[in-house]
């Protein structure tokens, strides 16, 4: 199989902007879907994300794989996820480090585990499971939490190390919710970030959030704030120039909007690119 | 306080599920070291993606409710998941129940408009035949389903998308209706077939046709297969292969 290996800046192939993105000319570096619009369907989705995939390279990022949850990994959704990704010749496939589902009730949301030695053997046995069943490396996202399950025995930052160390897969680096757990729990957010398992980084999000009754909510819904693309920066100058995904999920604008975004995301990973690949200066 | 997982995900979901209360919950697991204010907000959010998800492919339907009896689509939308839990993997499974309950709800509760559940049958199917899957020899099956509909539905739906404050309600008038994604746009659209294209729809799909039908004279459906055709319900019929006769050495 040959590998479709994002790199840059890349965006959310996103109904709304089906026909705009086909007439793009603006720099799209590669594209991420949410593979669960796809398995299994077809229609004008799939013939939109044939053209898309004949273009740029297309990453799947899975939102309801339910990897620490109770219920069995679904067969049939697993195998045709692959198809899917061999279709794409994804080099690997992401999804979120959390449940969402229980006794086949889904909650249609990224529900926290509690941070417990228990959490991490069982989910990083399902990761295993996942990336065998799939044939490819997984990365998993460290999700925005509103609230410490009870009984934890272990941080955060932990809890996502011990779970990617024992599963040995990938971290999807999402910064925007490093910033909204560290706000919202009242941490420092470059100490969270400097908490995860950041030497395994595969890729990084990077989106907008809102703020409700006092609390970050992670929308995806706007554009980035300052102190984000701050964090961005500080992430890229610890892990380098990873692929990274603005995101932007809800209350979608124009395309032009999103590729603005992803022009100044892309500015800073050039720099970061830039700086990778120069020498250190000795004193 | 040591709590399996086994025990924390026993817990979890009666009270996401809105089922069991915080106290319970928290005298089981324990407390939230965020507190309950932030633990409860869970439930709030798992209740608020159901509302989300339901509104979203039920947009139409809301839009009558709200303006016909305001108080009335959250009591729905309520007992509708409470009816039936959402277990399928994509949230648009969340509601596919939703036009057999509201059927079923207005058994019990004849004030319901039967419209109600009409419209909200229309608004599955055409997203069901807009995603069918394409593999399905030439994704006939699952992209083009037939209805009876007591109301003039799409034209009410349309009507209801532009604005839903001058929508009127439809007099009753059956209709028969194709509901279907273009074989070749792939759009979701709807046809009111003629008796020659119900005819000639079951005649492409292999069926006998319906005594009450049987009538129709031959010359008829071909004209409305050929109408389908030109509406996008049917794609064109394979042509038999031309054999060029081998030479006989």
């Amino acid at each position: 199989m040959i590998a479709n290996q994002p790199r840059g800046v890349g965006i959310g192939l996103r109904r709304e902007h089906f026909a705009a993105i086909e007439r793009t000319d603006r720099t799209v570096d590669w594209l991420e879907i949410i593979p669960e619009n796809y398995v299994g369907h077809g229609g004008a989705p799939r013939r939109h994300l044939a053209r898309c995939s004949e273009r740029w390279p297309v990453i799947a990022h899975g939102v309801s794989m339910s990897l620490g949850g109770p219920d069995p990994l679904p067969g049939d959704y697993v195998d045709g996820l692959r198809r899917l990704l061999d279709e794409l010749q994804a080099p690997f496939y992401t999804d979120h480090l959390c449940y969402a589902t229980i006794g086949g009730v889904n909650f249609y949301d990224l529900l926290p585990l509690p941070f417990t030695e228990e959490a991490v053997r069982h989910t990083a046995a399902r990761i295993r499971e996942l990336q065998d069943r799939l044939e490819r490396p997984v990365a998993v996202e460290n999700i925005s939490y509103y609230a410490v399950m009870p009984g934890p025995s272990m941080s955060e930052g932990q809890f996502v190390t011990a779970v990617v160390e024992e599963a040995d897969c990938g971290l999807l680096l999402d910064v925007n919710n490093v910033y909204v757990n560290a706000r919202n729990h009242g941490e420092d957010p470059l100490a969270n970030l400097e908490a995860l398992p950041l030497h395994r980084t595969r890729q990084i999000h990077i989106a907008g959030h809102v703020e409700e009754g006092g609390r970050l909510i992670d929308t995806h819904g706007r554009a980035l704030v300052d102190p984000v693309w701050e964090l961005y920066a500080q992430a890229l100058s610890r892990v380098g120039p990873v692929p990274t995904l603005l995101e932007w999920d809800t209350d979608i604008p124009e395309l032009d909007v999103v590729l603005d975004e992803a022009d100044r995301a892309r500015a800073i990973w050039k720099r970061a690119e830039l700086e990778s690949t120069t020498p250190a200066r000795s004193a | 306080m040591s709590v399996t997982l086994a025990d924390f995900f026993s817990q979890m979901r009666p009270y996401l599920q809105g089922h069991q209360d915080l106290a319970r919950t928290r005298e089981v697991l324990g407390p939230s070291p965020s507190g309950d204010h932030d633990f409860s907000f869970y439930r709030v959010l798992a209740e608020r993606n159901l509302f989300k998800i339901l509104r979203e492919l039920y947009a139409p339907l809301r839009a009558l409710v709200l303006r016909d009896q305001a108080a009335l689509w959250a009591t729905l939308v309520r007992e509708y998941i409470a009816a039936h839990p959402p277990g399928g993997r994509h949230p648009n499974c969340a509601g596919e129940a939703l036009p057999e309950f509201l059927a079923a709800r207005r058994e019990r509760q004849p004030d319901q408009p039967a419209i109600y559940e009409e419209i909200a049958d229309y608004c599955w199917i055409r997203l069901q035949v807009q995603r069918a899957p394409d593999d399905e020899g030439d994704g006939f099956e699952s992209r083009l389903m037939v209805r009876q509909y007591s109301y003039a539905i799409p034209e009410f739906v349309a009507a209801l998308e532009a604005d839903p404050d001058a929508a009127e309600r439809p007099e009753p008038q059956p209709v028969v209706l194709f509901v279907y994604r273009h074989w070749r746009q792939l759009h979701a659209c709807s046809f009111r077939p003629s008796a020659a294209g119900l005819v000639a729809l079951a005649r492409r799909q292999g069926l006998a046709v319906p005594p009450a039908l049987q009538a129709v004279p031959p010359d008829h459906v071909d004209v409305a297969e050929a109408q389908l055709v030109e509406h996008g319900v049917l794609a064109p019929a394979p042509q038999p292969l031309h054999q060029e006769p081998l030479d006989q050495e």
